[in-house]
């Protein structure tokens, strides 16, 4: 049978080490069997510049979908070093897709799918949530996209 | 029947059914063990089914703004429905998060927000009680006026 675990070997992707948080906070916090994780940041753009800009204006939207992945994973990567193994997440609860934008931006869907189509991926049924995007005016050095997570782990 | 539909046909509002996600996303998530349901964030929509757009302080009136975020609550109260089988099984209104497509200089986001929380105390009463945040977005998905996502503990 698939697991997360087993579905990130088959798929032969390599999880970032779990980024330390940029100011004063923990990077999630875990009340009974719900984990409430900070907003994360993607990596490198091809594990050498950073992500940055506005999509559709200062980054292209392939971009902005590729910076979302790489949050996505970055994400995974919290959740992992808190439970030592993704096998223990029962669900994916809430993803909150903050997108850096301009005013007349309208496709955040587009952007954000990109974590949530790699959290059906792993975790299949069990990675289906609840979702709310929004457009931000700034992110923190400029990202293009941060995102907020809250996982059910099987305890 | 049960008692709050009773309630909302009584206050003269028709609950919309459930709300089709635009991506990879659904509209509600239960935490089991917990006794949350989590909603994500749902758009506004008018009597002809078509999503208010719009940014306050510019394109439309507050007044407009404050029935968009109703509509928006109605909308998450129909998800929840469609969930958990009867708006009866909510035990309270735990926390909103209104997000209005507004202007930089905009300033009545409680006012626009009222037009959701004064819903959720309509129908709900002293259970309709919560906790809010209203904040100001650059840009929303769709170009949608004003978004709302909300948790609630369940029986």
């Amino acid at each position: 049978m698939s697991t997360p675990e087993s579905k990130i070997n088959e798929l032969k992707i390599k999880l970032p080490n779990a980024a330390n948080p940029v100011a004063n906070y923990v990077p999630l916090v875990q009340t009974g069997n719900l984990l409430f994780i900070s907003g994360n940041g993607p990596g490198l753009k091809n594990d050498k510049t950073p992500f940055s800009g506005k999509p559709g204006i200062s980054i292209s939207e392939q971009d902005a979908i590729d910076a979302s992945y790489s949050v996505g994973l970055n994400i995974l990567s919290q959740v992992k070093k808190h439970t030592g193994n993704l096998d223990n997440v029962s669900r994916v609860i809430r993803v909150f897709g903050m997108i850096n934008s301009t005013h007349d931006f309208k496709n955040h869907s587009k952007i954000i799918d990109a974590c949530s189509n790699l959290f059906t991926e792993i975790f299949g049924q069990d990675g289906i949530h609840t979702r709310t995007s929004i457009g931000m005016v700034s992110l923190p050095f400029q990202i293009p996209v941060e995102i907020e997570t809250i996982f059910e782990l099987k305890i | 029947m049960s008692k709050i539909d009773f309630k909302i046909n009584k206050l003269g509002y028709k609950l919309p059914n459930e709300s089709a996600p635009i991506a990879n996303y659904i509209p509600t998530v239960v935490a089991e063990k917990s006794k949350l349901i989590f909603t994500a964030g749902h758009l506004p929509k008018n009597v002809k089914g078509e999503i208010i757009v719009g940014k306050l302080g510019d394109s439309i009136s507050n007044e407009d703004g404050y029935n968009a975020a109703k509509a928006a609550a109605l909308a998450t109260l129909g998800s929840i429905k469609s969930n958990i089988g009867s708006l009866d099984n909510i035990k309270r209104i735990v926390k909103l998060l209104v997000m209005v497509n507004s202007i930089p200089e905009f300033k009545d986001h409680p006012a626009i927000a009222n037009g959701a929380s004064d819903l959720l105390v309509e129908i709900f009463e002293e259970k309709g009680f919560h906790a809010r945040s209203a904040v100001g977005v650059t840009s929303l998905p769709l170009g949608a006026a004003v978004e709302i996502d909300l948790v609630a503990e369940i029986h």
